[in-house]
């Protein structure tokens, strides 16, 4: 039966809905905001018909925060989900749609209320991406004390576990969709988030819509094993999403699919989160510098007598 | 019957006409159905297809396969030509593969409007929507009915809830025809029938095989019924209306009232199979899909999981001892097919796999892999997280049980005797030896014999000889 192992994963896409990111695709020939909606509904659907173990949820992001917009009702605690599954009726894309359109519209009231400050800023992607790993974190948390649960009530079997943390998991993908540059201020926040998601094996896709390569999301897709992907023809979204990011892991093996051919490694320094090529290195704690400091900034490492590494 | 010989890919290959298939593939539940059936290669080929314009030369599809993947892919390709997804053809002088059109249609009208909401413009009151439990008992209850009358050859038949008030299926007739069972010859009896060889199979089957074999059955006799011209619908809308029961997570009631009459003579029958649970409420009665019916359309990986969540009691030592919680009848017989019964507590059964109990189940036509396949399916959370699940000792010795009834093969061969010269016993000798095809010996009695397929080259040989010493 190894044909036919369970290729069902739980998949969380962010979609980036910053003003910067809507106003880049409302220039982009073919693609807007509408468009990028339907074509990932679209997806989303295909998505869902692949495998009916298949779980998704879906995040949006802007400069005000990260918010879930939509969650299969197996992604819900029981007792939400049995009240979700009596209430709903309608198709999951017409959920997303749905939340996504609260964001969407949430991050524009914003907008007006902050009078316009946040015109031209990116997404606090860190953040995203550390709420969907969280996310991520607590399902799976609930399912290990599901696993034990149902062992302990099961009660016919002898006693004791610690099987439940043997069952296999259910393979976990991230799916970026940005558009907005990155913001170097981050730099330390969302390498940290990507060696989280490499730890707990979560694969990181990403979807660069927005001008020139991001290099954290390359640097994301390299370390944890997922694909960068940049689009030649940003407009036909729909056929990268449905023939490279609905492959599950398993599957990518056997197919050949767009590789991450040049990953941008530059550091941000830790002093003025700059984008550096070559910069100083604290000794003792690696933290990064773009001028030779007498003392390290973080562990307070004294560099005097010119010990900073170059 | 066990892996994947059976279920709806092999219900498509081999149960239906082409005619049928055609009227399928326009069918929506049923396309998604099958997709989700198919193994996960063919399912994102059929995905990178489905957006193109129905044809893709066969060159670009053959670029997709990654450096270790081209036997998978060239494997996939060759399936969905066989269930006629894929058709290769030529068009303006290249070969390329071109998608079914209404299986691409049908595809595309799931992918775009979110085909897995169903007739849910009725919503059950509070008071007609089940516990979860209650249906999974339900579904467990009527199930192991069904094969308990397998397993015992009399006794009960499931029974169709009464409130339906439609003509109940005959169980019996059911699983003759499937030839799961037999009528007893020695008894003569007219209600009595035994199990076959194949329902030993099918007992050991995992559940998504055991409900197809069911299902495709009584597929075959509505089908029937059809040709006879005594009612019974179109035989691609019974399957449609089948894969529908289970496709619809959570909003997947269904309001009898509403139903067409032959989809209503359908849901009463599937009630009695245990794939829908009859609930009165509001002066109406509500069809409630269970965990069958979604094992039913899961493509039998979807089922393998549940099977193996909920229903995990065998533990298996490397003794050979065989510990099983379970307090189902049907689980006890079927463990007894190859397990011998050493004690049998309330809610315990404890066994001894033993050659005498293994032979006795190969020679039922059981083979080792699928003994050690059920261990394995069945296995008690504790027992499955462990790695060999099975013990290897025990899964090999069975293994080494299957071979030990083979170690004899019989192969025809010819026996040369009455040679008329110590000359001419001698060439064939070399000669036989020369084809490396000397099978005996014997220059006492001057024998010889080589297998029954060299038997033209020997004769030929012998001729030239004879003629050539003048015999």
């Amino acid at each position: 039966m190894a044909e036919f192992a369970d290729d069902s994963s739980l998949l969380a896409i962010l979609l980036d809905v910053s003003p910067s990111a809507v106003v880049h695709l409302a220039s982009t020939p073919g693609l807007s905001l509408q468009t990028l909606l339907e074509q990932l509904l679209i997806f989303v659907n295909a998505f869902s018909l692949l495998n009916d173990g298949n779980r998704l949820a879906v995040f949006t992001a802007g400069p005000s925060g990260c918010q879930l917009a939509y969650c299969s009702s197996s992604c819900l605690p029981p007792a939400a989900a049995a009240e979700a599954a009596a209430e709903r009726g309608t198709a999951p894309s017409a959920e997303v749609l749905k939340g996504l359109w609260q964001a969407i519209a949430g991050t524009a009231a914003a907008e007006k209320a902050g009078g316009g400050t946040f015109a031209g800023t990116s997404c606090q992607f860190s953040s995203a991406l550390s709420r969907m790993l969280c996310f991520i974190n607590s399902l799976q948390c609930r399912a290990a004390a599901a696993a034990a649960g149902a062992e302990l009530s099961g009660g016919a079997g002898p006693s004791g576990g610690a099987s439940a943390a043997v069952r296999k998991q259910q393979p976990m993908r991230l799916l970026c969709l940005t558009a907005a540059p990155d913001v170097p201020s981050q730099y330390i926040a969302v390498m940290n988030s990507i060696f989280s998601a490499q730890r707990s094996g979560v694969l990181i896709d990403a979807c660069q819509l927005g001008v020139g390569d991001s290099s954290f999301l390359q640097q994301a897709a390299h370390l944890t094993g997922g694909i960068y992907l940049k689009p030649d023809k940003p407009q036909a979204l729909l056929q990268y999403l449905n023939s490279v990011f609905s492959l599950d892991a398993s599957t990518r093996q056997y197919l050949r699919l767009p590789g991450n051919t040049r990953v941008d490694f530059r550091a941000s320094c830790f002093c003025h989160k700059r984008q550096i090529d070559l910069g100083f290195v604290c000794s003792a704690c690696l933290s990064i510098f773009c001028e030779q400091l007498p003392a390290c900034l973080t562990c307070g490492t004294d560099f005097q007598g010119g010990q900073g590494k170059k | 019957m066990a892996d994947g010989s059976s279920g709806l890919v092999a219900f498509i290959t081999s149960g239906i006409t082409p005619l049928q298939l055609e009227r399928l593939f326009v069918q929506p539940y049923a396309v998604v159905a099958i997709l989700r059936s198919l193994p996960p290669l063919a399912r994102h080929i059929l995905l990178r297809f489905s957006c193109t314009g129905g044809t893709v030369s066969t060159a670009t599809v053959s670029t997709w396969g990654g450096s270790d993947g081209q036997g998978k892919l060239a494997a996939a390709l060759e399936e969905l030509e066989a269930l006629r997804l894929l058709m290769q053809a030529a068009c303006k002088g290249q070969a390329v593969y071109t998608i079914h059109a209404s299986f691409q249609a049908q595809l595309r009208h799931a992918m775009c409007s979110g085909l897995l909401v169903g007739h849910a413009a009725t919503l059950p009151p509070r008071a007609a929507v089940p516990d979860a439990a209650i249906l999974a008992a339900y579904a467990r209850q009527q199930w192991e009915a069904l094969l308990l009358y397998l397993v015992g050859g009399e006794g009960t038949t499931p029974v169709a809830p009464p409130e339906l008030q439609a003509a109940s299926i005959d169980i019996r007739g059911l699983l003759v025809a499937a030839g799961l069972m037999a009528k007893d010859e020695r008894t003569q009896r007219q209600m009595s029938a035994g199990i076959t060889q194949r329902g030993f199979q099918f007992l050991l089957a995992d559940l998504y095989s055991q409900l197809w074999g069911v299902v495709r059955q009584y597929l075959s006799g509505l089908e029937a019924q059809a040709s006879d011209g005594a009612g019974g619908g179109d035989l691609a809308v019974a399957i449609n209306f089948l894969l529908c029961l289970g496709l619809q997570e959570g909003c997947n009631v269904m309001c009898h009232g509403q139903l067409g009459n032959a989809e209503k003579a359908i849901a009463a029958h599937m009630c009695q199979l245990g794939l829908l649970l009859p609930v009165a409420g509001g002066g109406e009665l509500w069809l409630h899909p269970t965990r069958l019916a979604a094992v039913l359309a899961g493509g039998g990986r979807g089922g393998e999981a549940v099977a193996a969540q909920e229903d995990g009691y065998v533990i298996v030592e490397s003794n050979f001892r065989v510990y099983a919680y379970t307090t189902s009848a049907v689980q006890v017989a079927v463990l007894r097919v190859f397990v011998r019964c050493d004690v049998l507590l309330p809610n315990l059964f404890v066994g001894t796999i033993t050659r005498d109990s293994a032979t006795s189940a190969l020679g039922l036509g059981i083979t080792s892999e699928q003994m050690v396949a059920f261990l394995r399916q069945h296995a008690h959370p504790r027992a499955a997280a462990r790695v060999p699940t099975v013990p290897s000792v025990v899964a090999d010795q069975i293994r080494l049980w299957q071979q030990e009834l083979t170690r004899l093969q019989m192969h025809s061969a010819m026996l040369y005797d009455k040679f008329e010269s110590q000359e001419l016993y001698i060439g064939a000798v070399e000669h036989a030896r020369q084809l490396g095809a000397l099978l005996f010996r014997c220059d006492k009695r001057m024998q010889l014999a080589v297998p029954a397929a060299l038997h033209g080259a020997m004769r030929t040989h012998l001729q030239e000889r004879k003629r050539a010493l003048g015999l």
